[in-house]
């Protein structure tokens, strides 16, 4: 407990310091642009009946998407990593296609599928798609020798050594890519909301926007902060009960 | 001996790990010896006995829990200038982004007034002297394990330290090559009349390259037994590993060492 | 061979591409030919609108990639250096890491206007995090043996964060570069698309809007070449940096 406390109370005070200069700040600026941290935080307390269900919204298309990345993703990449001429034929493309900025394709998939749930979904998928992807290449294509030589030495046929020996040799890396595809599905979620407006918490800030009120906005912003944290370490749970045998043999 | 040691060890403590679960490790209790000026010593002890948290508190990078380590009659409280560490994982110690040369120039950081082309001109120097003609512009990854060992012997005789300490410089190197620089530090230790104290566990090893073996209990390490070394100088690896006296004090350095109860 | 490779699968892409247009499954006022695409891109480098937006983009991103490197780098250091201040900073940056650099443009119109103001801010939240939180973790994980050799040859404080922890945390800092630099081009497309006068993203918007749709499949392809260069750019000053990592790594494997 004592060396928890030691390890936590830089991070408690700078944030306690941040919270008291805003605050300050904003009381002594007195402007409407610039409302005080009491202020957001009752524009928090007044709009959470509207903030909670826009970004459930938010949340249920970032879910949706990702699953379907991983669903298709995942065997994908185990295909390329271990069909030869697959990976010579999609991955200069994957190279090629992957520097493109997800949002750049929101006007494009917006042709295609307007501006609703597919849409949405479409562009979330289409960013959490490559770190699944290139990490499932790269996670298959890294199983160390020799567990290619045990599997055949206990005569596995190759299905049997894909899901005996491959797949859980390539979660960790597989893992890694799901988390990074996580945070990013998070990311983008909201800012296709943006460009496509419909709902969500993204569109919510952009009406605050437009309304000019900023306290609400603000609100907002907090709301998404503390979600996508939770979010992260929520997975990095899940990540840490699904590899502890992974974490066990790394640590040092 | 009537010369004032250059090194005291006087009765150390050290424990180690421990957390608010467990309570620390007591690594080295009670130890103690001297190393006079121009000695060779050689700590030698069961495995797992604290060898390397020994020279680590030798060489000031570890505070001691109790007793001191006095050196040149300061105690220690953090690496003092004047001794310089030969580290077991050299290909690590050695830093990967600097080639040879720089890499002993690293070493010379304590050194007053001396320009940065002497600095260099003296590392190319010392890498000639440890056998490293030709490789000075190498990086240390470009060499072999042998060689890697030698520009970190090299690093460390760059700081003009008057105290070597030696982490188990040759356990990872092959046997050819261990010969090799064994009789490079012998070499070394005469010209530059330089005291070095190493850790190892290879008993062999110890007798073939010191004055003096310092014989470890294991843990908590204190000291079992000193022994005088006297076999002739120039060492040579076949006549003194034959030699009658070698393997007398080889027989009572194992013995004395597999009495001891195993830890764990 | 692997170019040839390289070439041959994306000549497949732009085969495979003709083809639906050719078929039709798709109607062809969305989805132009390769070579209307082309046409497009031409005229529009030529008429100066595609030129002009593509040096605002690339000139953003390139400015805010380097200024975030240079300030989370720095910071590292300093976090580096005084525990308390990295025990106090990492968690402040982890909560603020998985905040969409999106979802601040609305709010930060209102202090920094649709200018310049606007895009540093934004591009500096959106790369500063990944530039930092790298670097921190790098210049921590640096081997305890190359520290304790720093403090045996008399390297303390800023000698060794600079001398020692830093050389060493370099080729890891330049994964958070490559990820910042990705990050740079996302951020300002994003911005250009909600809040831009200017730029490939406020191009690529405006087209799809009054449905020049070779317009905006030019500007998309404009898109994907500045992530690529930029990319390069990265990788350039990386062999440059730490081109004894990329030697070591070789002749580790080799």
């Amino acid at each position: 407990m004592n060396r928890f406390w030691d390890k936590t109370w830089p991070a408690l005070a700078l944030l306690a310091a941040v919270l008291v200069l805003w605050e300050a700040g904003a009381r002594m600026l007195a402007s409407p642009n610039v409302p005080p941290f009491s202020v957001v935080m009752q524009a928090l307390a007044t709009n959470s009946g509207v903030i909670a269900p826009q970004i459930l919204q938010t949340l249920r298309r970032a879910l949706i998407a990702l699953a379907l990345a991983i669903i298709t993703m995942v065997p994908l990449g185990i295909l390329i990593g271990r069909i030869r001429w697959l990976g010579d034929l999609l991955e200069p493309i994957i190279d090629l296609l992957r520097p493109l900025p997800p949002p750049a394709i929101a006007p494009l998939v917006m042709l295609f599928a307007g501006t609703g749930d597919v849409a949405k979904i479409t562009v979330i998928f289409y960013t959490a798609s490559f770190p699944i992807l290139i990490n499932a290449i790269d996670g298959i294509r890294g199983t160390h020798p020799l567990l290619h030589t045990v599997s055949r030495s206990l005569r596995l046929n190759r299905a049997e050594a894909l899901w005996n020996i491959d797949l859980p040799a390539t979660l960790p890396v597989i893992m890694t890519g799901i988390r990074l595809a996580v945070a990013a599905a998070l990311l983008v979620s909201v800012t296709a909301e943006m460009l496509l407006s419909t709902d969500g918490i993204g569109v919510y800030l952009l009406r605050s926007q437009e309304t000019f009120r900023i306290a609400d906005g603000l609100a907002g912003i907090c709301v998404i902060a503390v979600v996508g944290w939770m979010v992260n370490a929520a997975f990095l749970e899940i990540d840490r009960h699904l590899l502890h045998w992974h974490h066990a043999t790394t640590s040092e | 001996m009537t010369t004032a040691p250059i090194l005291t060890v006087d009765h150390i403590g050290k424990a180690l790990g421990g957390d608010a679960r467990k309570a620390p490790t007591q690594i080295i209790g009670d130890l103690s010896f001297d190393a006079e000026p121009g000695e060779f010593i050689s700590v030698v002890g069961p495995s797992g006995c604290g060898k390397t948290t020994l020279l680590m508190c030798l060489a000031g990078l570890l505070k001691v829990d109790t007793g001191s380590v006095v050196f040149e009659s300061n105690a220690l409280q953090a690496p003092p200038p004047g001794i310089g560490v030969v580290f077991q994982d050299y290909s690590r110690s050695l830093l990967p982004w600097r080639r040879n040369v720089a890499n002993v120039v690293f070493g010379m950081k304590r050194l007053q007034g001396v320009s940065e082309a002497d600095k260099q001109a003296r590392a190319r120097e010392l890498l000639q002297h440890v056998g490293l003609r030709g490789f000075e512009d190498f990086y240390p990854w470009q060499v072999s394990g042998g060689m890697q060992q030698r520009v970190a012997i090299a690093r460390a005789l760059a700081a003009q330290s008057r105290l070597l300490l030696l982490d188990e410089p040759l356990a990872a190197v092959d046997a050819q090559t261990r010969a090799d620089v064994q009789d490079l530090l012998l070499s070394l230790a005469a010209e530059y009349k330089q005291t070095c104290v190493l850790v190892t566990h290879d008993v062999e090893e110890a007798l073939y390259l010191s004055n003096r073996v310092v014989v470890l209990s294991q843990r908590p390490t204190r000291v079992l037994r000193n022994i005088t070394v006297d076999l002739p100088n120039p060492r040579d690896q076949l006549r003194t590993r034959s030699h009658p006296e070698f393997l007398r004090l080889r027989e009572e350095v194992l013995t004395l060492i597999k009495s001891l109860p195993k830890a764990h | 061979m692997h170019r040839l490779r390289v070439a041959t699968s994306i000549l497949g892409l732009v085969a495979v591409w003709q083809l639906i247009v050719l078929l039709k499954w798709v109607p062809d006022t969305y989805f132009p030919s390769p070579l209307a695409t082309l046409q497009a891109l031409w005229a529009g480098l030529l008429s100066g609108e595609l030129s002009k937006a593509l040096a605002q983009t690339a000139s953003r991103a390139l400015v805010g990639c380097i200024a975030a490197t240079v300030v989370g780098i720095g910071l590292a250091l300093l976090t580096a250096r005084y525990r308390r201040l990295r025990q106090a900073f990492d968690p402040v940056a982890e909560f603020l890491r998985p905040l969409p650099p999106a979802a601040l443009v609305p709010m930060a119109i209102f202090f920094l206007g649709l200018g310049w103001k606007l895009h540093g801010f934004i591009l500096m939240f959106a790369c500063l995090w990944p530039v930092y939180l790298n670097a921190s973790s790098a210049l921590k994980a640096v081997a305890s043996v190359q520290l304790r050799t720093a403090d045996s040859f008399g390297y303390g404080g800023w000698d060794r964060v600079l001398r020692v922890q830093l050389p060493a945390a370099l080729p890891e800092i330049f994964i958070g570069i490559r990820i910042a630099a990705s990050i740079a081009l996302i951020a300002t497309v994003v911005t250009e698309m909600l809040a831009g006068r200017d730029g490939l993203g406020f191009v690529l918007n405006e087209a799809a809007m009054t449905l020049r749709i070779p317009d905006m499949f030019a500007a998309l392809l404009l898109t994907m070449l500045s992530g690529l260069v930029l990319n390069a750019v990265v990788l350039a000053v990386r062999r440059r940096a730490v081109g004894w990592h990329v030697g070591m790594t070789a002749s580790n494997r080799g």
